[in-house]
């Protein structure tokens, strides 16, 4: 199975801007010479010019059976692709079905079959997926300390609350600061976050306020907090008090008699109890899929500058049941110099098999094992692929619905990704508004301030090829008490939109 | 009414908190809330668990208050979520349909809007923001046809930085979908910079269809809408811009519109173009720098016999300016406009020689090249030899040659500049005659020798690309690639190396030509007592580039010039690059030997240990792969 290549995913795979723009001046410079392919097309090969006395040999292998090429140059460069392969590259996705067939040079059969039988020898040597040891001992001792960790942490609540927020101060930020390090050293991480974020609301760093107080160290109260700042205190207030009270019953394994779903149940035991799911585990506990077929509604990239994780989020409408999902990759700011983030897709996922993680929320997390080849295959999109986007996209109302469902659980997000079949879009009083077909109208308006609202970028697009179906954020505004639309991406006919930047 | 009550108690419950929960237990509202909705839970089991909350919270005291109000805030989250309705507009009535806009897609993948949204924005992280714009406007799937950058447009004509390459490129690239915000933004009255961008990118869209624009703009806008709109008339139809240029060309009370104007004829063949651009040539400088160009671009059948009629026989005859002794003011004033006339004269005979020579004609090119050999003024015949030099002219090399050697710099690189744009094939032919043992004997002849070899060297050397895509060492493409393959630069260069004036050009040249023909020189050059650092370094960096045994002892031999950490630094980047693990143990014991006899201060040896540290790592077959 070779690997597709299009402009768009050179620019994915290229480690930077500046070996992508020299790539393209090489190219157009006529640097690249004696190019060629193997007879199946799966392996490109040439020279190219460059700062040393002779060409660089360089060549692309696109039958790794993974989702990207293997390119090999024999410049000095560190950089991963070099500027010299992405050039093959982008020659190649230009003009490859013009390179003359020819025989590849020697030493590179020897390298694919080399890195093949590596990868043969690594499968066979791939413990067959066991189910976990379990250390009791190690478990009983993490769970007395998750419970005495949610015991000090109501207490702190209580105490906050009977006081009220309104007296909090710098030394109440510095205690939230260290309730949130208590709650990480007992392995609750998300819940350690959620009190991080709640101290950067109390000090007003969300909002980006600078401390001026001379002292280093001592962050105090934000002067003032905004209605807005006081609805995110008190909701994320109520998060945390919910996840003491569930993660208590969670350790004393109450959770289903409670008439909790065991899907949301086990949901839980990762967001309050911080239990990291394996493959194996989700694939022994049911949370199983098989031969699914994805397409990408929008990509988000977020860092969060609190928990200093940058977060790249791939909202994918299954094919077949219409379900949204999503993929996620989350890396800590201090890896991405040497990583990338998922990148977007732009063709059709076909995936053997998947995890689909636990909950009751709309977006559920899909993930498989791109190591295992054959698992996953990036096909180009096919009008059959848009046909059923439209045939998914659903009035306002039962949307609605499943939103209200999601937003009854006090711990899930305030907001879900849907696809709405949209009658028509238009204005009224200067905002932009969605009409489904029963006459039911939605307003559309971003959740943050972004350097390029795709509000604007709707209107555009709704008033050049008209309405479609709307990749649509619905969120829950806390001090508005209402739920707004975010669009994320327009389907036009075989003409996918994307709105966000 | 349960519903209305709910949501104040939601609200309520968030003011609690702040509040405090001795607070919230006594308020009237929680009280009126229990008693709307106590009658209603035996109907609602939702509403009895809130009223069995808000019961809990009154009866309790101290922290169990707060426990409580906590508990009731978690209760009310579910029920919030539970009744969420969608946010109604704020206006009421039907639905105004959108404005009409262009169909343009979203071709951009998230990484790539990214990188073109930080480059329009000058993002933080923003690198080569010109360079970026002009990849993806041109690029061939029309990339930057992405509906997402169009609110980006506006604001990054109004950033200098980028603004050029935004109305060249991304603009004619976005094409009509932009045109309507172009329109909306566009004040042909107030004129500011961004209306003269705006005016200029709404021209390049729409062409032809923008002519009325743009004669509105001449009719009503400020100078600059005036001079910018006239350019862009005269560009997209030479024949409609005529009639208005001329007009603007002669009456305009802007000097910059006159000047545009004028620009704007350069196209336009009628008689009265002629007189009029053949008019400005006779006025101010500005004038007739603009008119010199037009003049030079005409096609009207007369222009060449009409621009030599302008070498009247007084100007032909014009001699030096004679003082003329003066007593009174009265003389003084006159002879000093007499002086001045004169003065006006020359600069516009040399002025002239210029357009002779542009047009390209021989009869204009001779007619220069009598005046070099026969005018009286010597800034005429001057400007004459340096217009003849400037554009090659190969009829009087012998004549020109002494003026060369004395002629100024500028003159000098323009003249070798010249030769190579005329025919970079024939360059060597052309110039390889100043490299002979008599033409180096000449004064000056060493420095003329050394001029080429830095012009020629330049086409050998790696460049970036301009914004426009030519490159960006000030070559043409063309000739760095005819250049590049004539062998014999290289060969003379080689030959150069010999001759110590122009040793240097010539390493640079040979290690920009990366060719291993000059390797046995190179050696023995290292073997020389009293090189000069540069000069060591030169030979560093030849020799880096090629490969044979006897460079590792060239390599140490040439470090002992080198003085300094600057120096040492470069050295050891060109060991780093030549990867070579025999190198390591030399250098070492070098190095040992410097620092026992304390010659190295620490800053100096950092780049060695650097360098050893990575010619001495362990080296696996892996490494052969990028």
């Amino acid at each position: 199975m070779a690997v597709v290549v299009t402009e768009q995913s050179i620019a994915e795979w290229a480690p930077n801007e500046k070996a992508l723009l020299d790539a393209k001046s090489l190219l157009r410079k006529g640097a690249l010479k004696k190019l060629a392919k193997n007879d199946d097309g799966t392996l490109a090969f040439g020279h190219c010019d460059g700062s040393g006395s002779s060409p660089y040999a360089v060549s692309v292998d696109l039958a790794t059976g993974a989702d990207k090429p293997t390119v090999r140059c024999t410049c000095p460069s560190r950089l991963f692709p070099c500027k010299h392969g992405l050039a093959l590259l982008l020659a190649y996705a230009q003009k490859g079905a013009l390179f003359p067939v020819e025989e590849p040079p020697k030493d590179l059969v020897q390298k694919r079959e080399k890195q093949a039988a590596q990868k043969a020898a690594a499968a066979e040597k791939k413990p067959a997926a066991a189910a976990p040891r379990v250390n009791k001992t190690a478990q009983a001792k993490k769970a007395k300390e998750q419970s005495d960790a949610l015991d000090t942490l109501e207490t702190f609540l209580v105490d906050l609350v009977a006081g009220g927020l309104g007296g909090l101060s710098g030394k109440s930020i510095e205690a939230i600061e260290h309730q949130a390090k208590r709650m990480a050293d007992a392995d609750m991480k998300r819940t350690a976050g959620v009190l991080t974020r709640l101290a950067s609301y109390v000090s007003g760093e969300w909002l980006g306020d600078e401390d001026d107080d001379d002292a280093p160290g001592v962050r105090d109260v934000a002067r003032g907090l905004g209605e807005a700042q006081e609805a995110r205190i008190a909701f994320t207030l109520t998060q945390l008090y919910t996840t003491v009270r569930r993660g208590k019953k969670a350790l004393e394994g109450k959770f289903v008699e409670e008439g909790t779903t065991q899907s949301e149940a086990d949901a839980q035991l990762e967001s309050i109890l911080g239990k990291a799911w394996r493959l194996p585990e989700l694939r022994e506990a049911g949370y199983w899929v098989k031969n699914r077929k994805f397409l990408e509604l929008a990509h988000e990239r977020s860092d969060d500058e609190i928990t200093e994780f940058a977060t790249a989020i791939g909202f994918l409408v299954d094919l077949d049941d219409g379900s949204v999902v999503c993929e996620v990759t989350s890396l800590p700011f201090h890896t991405l110099p040497f990583t990338k983030l998922r990148a977007s897709r732009m063709g059709t996922l076909e995936i053997a098999e998947a995890a689909l993680y636990p909950g009751d929320l709309v977006n559920r997390r899909v993930r498989w094992d791109e190591k295992v080849e054959g698992v996953v295959r990036e096909r180009p999109r096919e009008a059959a692929d848009y046909e059923a986007v439209h045939r998914h996209g659903k009035p306002l109302d039962p949307v609605l619905r499943a939103m209200r469902n999601q937003l009854k659980n006090p711990l899930h997000p305030l907001d879900a990704v849907f696809l709405v079949a949209a009658k028509k879009f238009g204005d009224v009083g200067g905002e932009l508004v969605l009409e489904d077909e029963a006459g039911m109208r939605l307003v559309l308006r971003n959740m943050n301030d972004g350097r390029l609202p795709s509000t604007d970028a709707l209107r555009h697009a709704a008033a050049a090829f008209g309405p479609g179906t709307l990749a649509v954020r619905l969120h829950y505004d806390l001090l508005k008490r209402a739920i707004y639309g975010d669009p994320l991406a327009l389907f036009v006919g075989d003409e996918h939109l994307r709105l966000r930047a | 009414m349960a519903k209305d009550t709910l949501k104040q108690l939601d609200r309520d419950v968030d003011r609690w908190l702040f509040a405090g929960a001795q607070i919230a237990r006594t308020d009237p509202n929680l009280a009126a809330a229990r008693d709307t909705l106590a009658p209603l839970a035996a109907r609602a089991p939702a509403l009895g668990k809130v009223t069995e909350q808000v019961e809990k919270l009154q009866n309790a005291t101290g922290k169990a208050a707060a426990s409580e109000l906590l508990a009731l805030a978690s209760l009310m989250a579910q029920v919030r979520g539970a009744q969420a309705t969608p946010a109604l507009p704020e206006a009421s009535g039907d639905l105004t349909p959108l404005p009409p806009a262009r169909k343009i897609g979203t071709p951009l993948t998230p990484t790539e809007l990214n990188t073109l949204v930080g480059a329009l924005t000058n993002a933080p992280d923003a690198r080569q923001r010109s360079r970026v714009i002009r990849d993806y406007a041109m690029s061939d799937r029309g990339a930057a046809r992405d509906l997402r950058i169009l609110p980006l447009v506006i604001p990054a004509l109004s950033d200098g930085t980028i603004a050029e390459v935004v109305v060249q490129y991304l603009v004619p690239a976005l094409g009509e979908a932009i045109v309507p915000s172009l329109q909306r933004h566009l004040d042909l009255e107030k004129g500011r910079a961004l209306d003269v961008r705006v005016l200029r990118a709404i021209a390049r869209i729409e062409g032809a269809k923008a002519t009325d624009l743009l004669r509105e703009a001449i009719e009503k806008g400020v100078p600059d809408i005036r001079a910018a709109a006239i350019a862009e008339l005269g560009r997209i139809d030479p024949l409609a811009a005529e009639p208005i240029a001329i007009v603007l060309a002669e009456k305009d009370r802007s000097k910059d519109v006159r000047v545009a104007a004028v620009h704007a004829l350069a196209g336009a063949p009628s008689d009265q173009t002629l007189d009029v651009l053949l008019r400005a040539f006779g006025g101010t400088a500005e004038m007739r720098s603009a008119a010199e160009s037009s003049l030079a671009a005409s096609k009207h059948p007369r222009a060449n016999e009409r621009i030599i009629a302008l070498f009247t026989p007084e100007l032909r005859d014009l001699g030096h300016f004679r003082i003329k002794k003066a007593t009174t003011k009265e003389e003084k004033d006159a002879a000093a406009k007499e002086q001045k006339a004169h003065t006006n004269q020359v600069e516009y005979l040399v002025d002239l020689v210029d357009l002779l020579t542009a047009r390209g004609t021989d009869e204009g090119a001779n007619l220069v090249l009598e005046t070099f050999r026969g005018h009286k003024v010597k800034e005429v015949r001057d400007a004459a030899a340096r217009a003849l030099l400037r554009i090659g002219f190969p009829g009087a090399w012998e004549e020109l040659m002494p003026s060369l050697y004395d002629a100024p710099e500028a003159t000098k690189d323009e003249f070798v500049r010249g030769v190579i744009a005329l025919d970079p094939a024939k360059a060597y032919d052309r110039l390889a005659r100043f490299f002979e043992t008599g033409a180096l004997a000449q004064k000056n002849g060493a420095d003329l020798a050394t001029r080429i070899l830095a012009r020629i060297q330049n086409h050998f050397e790696e460049y970036e690309e301009n914004e426009d895509g030519t490159p960006g060492n000030g070559e043409s493409a063309e000739a760095i690639q005819v250049i590049r393959k004539d062998e014999r630069w290289v060969d003379l260069a080689v030959a150069m190396l010999v001759n110590k004036n122009l040793r240097m050009p010539a390493l640079v040249l040979l290690a920009n030509a990366n060719t291993p023909k000059a390797l046995g020189d190179a050696l023995s050059i290292s073997r020389e007592e009293g090189l000069s650092s540069e000069e060591a370094l030169l030979v560093f960096a030849y020799l880096g580039k090629q490969r044979d045994p006897r460079l590792l002892h060239a390599f140490l031999r040439l470090l002992e010039p080198l003085r300094g950490g600057y120096d040492y630094g470069r050295a050891c980047n060109i060991m780093t690059a030549y990867d070579d693990p025999a190198l390591a143990p030399m250098l070492r014991s070098w190095l040992d030997a410097k620092q026992k006899r304390k010659r190295l201060a620490r800053a100096e040896a950092t780049p060695f240990e650097e360098c050893l540290r990575f010619l001495e790592r362990a080296r696996t077959p892996a490494s052969a792969e990028d």
